[in-house]
């Protein structure tokens, strides 16, 4: 085991240069190079635990940044940094994002959600927690319900819950697409994905079609609403139209 | 002085002056009591409409007169209103109809016209209180007033209107529920249910129980769970395992996912302190002549494939004949049981005896189980003549797979 570490901690500082990466293990494939902010998790075996400078990071590990949080990760291989913005979450893939563009070693921001490029999931990985929000949300791995935190790897027959006054937002890894679970709402884990990618126009709108069925809609609604009452209108018979008393039920 | 007698001849010729005097003194009474109606029942919008200019004119002056008259009178102002819009002032016209509806609450007909003024104005606030009025005076008409506020629901500022009626407590609450369930809209009713526990109000089993039996009937099984989970308060989601409350601490809620038990003849049961010197509760069923087998407390699982362990305690007094009971994990398919496992006969003593066994959710067609304490089939008749059986901690783990 030391021999390869040892080679990859030489391998390391010579592709860095300036930056000393820390001792690696076979399958560490980068480490915490920066970060800033008090939210900046990694999920390490189910747990969310808050990172340190240098800590070494596994392929398929998740880092997650919370509100005005940022984390820098540096690839063992080839010195490639990514920097994850406030409220983003990646999954470390097994080499490096910039490998096939060796010229692109700079930092670089990531849009979320990641897309399967730059974030490499475990194989049965179907969606990740991206964003949590409100008191009240829980996953079901199959032992009961527990807290959800945000990055949560999550697969086929897990189930999550967003209580009252959360949401959960679920990004679907092979359908590269968002799902949120509104509130008091439940959702099992299945392929294929509840959401669809989203398709961008020319002017780079995404929704403005949603937006105007959802006007119709409501007009729609108004319109039938006024058309209730006008039937309640149209079904009395003219005994109701003098005051009598209550028929009890 | 002359003393006159009344003659029977006389007598005759009085007796209409009298009946005269009586109707007029009746109708004179009730025109006191009661007030004027309108001289003629209101004309309809399209008639006046086809009127002429001038004659027109001439039906605003008598509605007018009319309303000068008796301004209480809730006919004039319906059909000064009417009048008014046939000339073609429209607000003016919808202010006398509310005017006329706040006068006239039990009308349903003004209420209606009222109302959809207040729906086309977007006052859902007032078109609530306008149907909360209608629902209480006309509640054999519930059905068709409570689709109107369903259909107001339908729209987000309705719905929160809804919602505010709905906190109030009417009387019609679950009715509410109900109906707009049944009319094809859970989702619905279950957004105003949300909307209302956002309000910190709190919901009756009897309201949760319609949505989520709606869901299990239709097969809509994570719908069911999650209107399920969302009644749980955040101390009871974190109790929330394989097996709901297996302790019995809270109280039987007959919500599927938790304890649910069906009544019968003789049956009766409580939760009661496990020993005198304890507070943890376990379950106790009363047996007395039980004419029936008993199949009567179940709860419904989500367990994924794997093996699991099922384990509890029991304790059996005086059971009359002795009977067999024992835990059976039904699979729930397509609204279909099939038995998947069942434990040994639960041990029956004066004594809390623990009882276990394993057993395994296949990877097809076992989705969702039902947990149900049975008593086993016997040849004879199924009856339980007497006795106590009481439960407590009962548990379900999942056992980590052994490799081949």
């Amino acid at each position: 085991m030391k021999p390869t570490i040892r080679v990859q901690w030489g391998l390391a500082l010579i592709l860095c240069g300036t930056v000393a990466a820390p001792p690696a293990i076979a399958n560490d494939s980068a480490f915490v190079s920066r970060y800033g902010g008090n939210n900046v998790t990694i999920m390490r075996s189910g747990q969310a635990i808050p990172v340190r400078v240098q800590m070494l990071i596994s392929a398929g590990e998740t880092i997650s940044t919370g509100p005005e949080s940022f984390v820098e990760v540096r690839y063992l291989a080839d010195g490639c940094t990514l920097r994850v913005a406030s409220g983003r979450s990646i999954v470390v893939g097994s080499s490096s994002p910039c490998a096939a563009s060796k010229q692109e070693k700079q930092t670089q921001a990531l849009a979320p959600p990641a897309t399967p490029a730059e974030a490499r999931p475990r194989e049965d990985v179907v969606a990740r927690v991206t964003d949590t929000s409100g008191p009240l949300t829980r996953a079901n791995f199959g032992n009961g319900l527990v807290e959800l935190p945000t990055g949560t790897e999550l697969r086929v027959g897990h189930t999550v819950f967003a209580g009252q006054s959360s949401t959960i937002t679920l990004y679907y890894l092979k359908a590269d697409c968002e799902h949120t679970v509104p509130a008091e709402n439940y959702l099992a884990i299945r392929e294929p994905a509840p959401c669809q990618k989203a398709q961008t126009d020319d002017n780079g709108s995404t929704s403005a079609t949603a937006n105007k069925d959802l006007g119709l809609a409501l007009g729609a609604t108004a319109v039938l609403a006024g058309g209730g009452a006008l039937a309640v209108l149209l079904l009395t018979d003219d005994e109701d139209d003098a005051e009598s008393p209550a028929t009890p039920q | 002085m002359t003393v006159r007698t009344i003659t029977p001849v006389r007598m005759a010729a009085l007796v209409p002056g009298f009946a005269f005097l009586a109707l007029t003194g009746y109708l004179a009474l009730m025109a006191a009591v009661r007030p004027e109606t309108a001289p003629s029942a209101p004309q309809s919008l399209a008639s006046l409409r086809k009127l002429p200019r001038g004659e027109l004119n001439e039906v605003l002056l008598s509605a007018r007169a009319a309303f000068s008259r008796d301004p209480l009178d809730a006919g004039s102002v319906v059909q000064l209103s009417r009048v008014i819009e046939a000339s073609g002032n429209e607000e003016a016209a919808q202010r006398l109809r509310l005017i006329a509806g706040d006068m006239r609450p039990r009308d349903t007909r003004i209420q209606a016209e009222a109302l959809a003024i207040l729906i086309q104005r977007r006052d859902f606030e007032a078109a609530m209180t306008s149907l909360d009025g209608l629902i209480r005076v006309r509640p054999n008409r519930a059905s068709t007033f409570l689709a109107v506020a369903a259909e107001i629901a339908a729209e987000p500022e309705g719905r929160s209107a809804v919602a505010a009626k709905l906190a109030e407590q009417p009387p019609w609450r679950e009715q509410f529920i109900a109906e707009t369930i049944r009319s094809g809209k859970p989702r619905l009713a279950q957004q105003v249910m949300s909307d209302l526990r956002a309000m910190g109000t709190v919901l009756s089993t009897a309201e949760l129980a319609h949505l989520i039996s709606h869901y299990l009937k239709a097969g809509e099984m994570d719908a069911a769970y999650g209107a399920w989970l969302s009644s749980l308060s955040p101390d009871e989601l974190g109790r929330v395992k394989l097996v709901y409350d297996g302790g019995f601490a809270g109280e039987v809620r007959g919500l599927g996912f938790d304890w649910t038990i069906r009544p019968a003849k003789g049956l009766s049961y409580r939760l009661f302190p496990r020993n005198t010197a304890s507070m943890d509760m376990s379950l106790q069923f009363d047996f007395v002549e039980v004419r029936e087998r008993f199949a009567h407390l179940s709860q419904i699982l989500r367990l994924r494939t794997g093996r699991y362990r099922i384990a509890g305690e029991a304790r059996g007094e005086s059971i009359q004949p002795i009977t067999e009971f024992h835990f059976i994990i039904h699979c729930l398919a397509a609204g279909q049981r099939t038995i998947l496992a069942e434990t040994s006969p639960l041990p029956q003593s004066s004594q809390w005896i623990q009882f276990e066994s394993t057993f395994t959710v296949p990877p097809t067609g076992c989705g969702d189980q039902v947990l149900s304490l049975e008593s086993r089939k016997s040849a004879g008749p199924e009856k339980i003549s007497r006795g106590r059986l009481a439960l407590d901690a009962i548990v379900i783990e999942r056992l980590t797979d052994i490799a081949p």
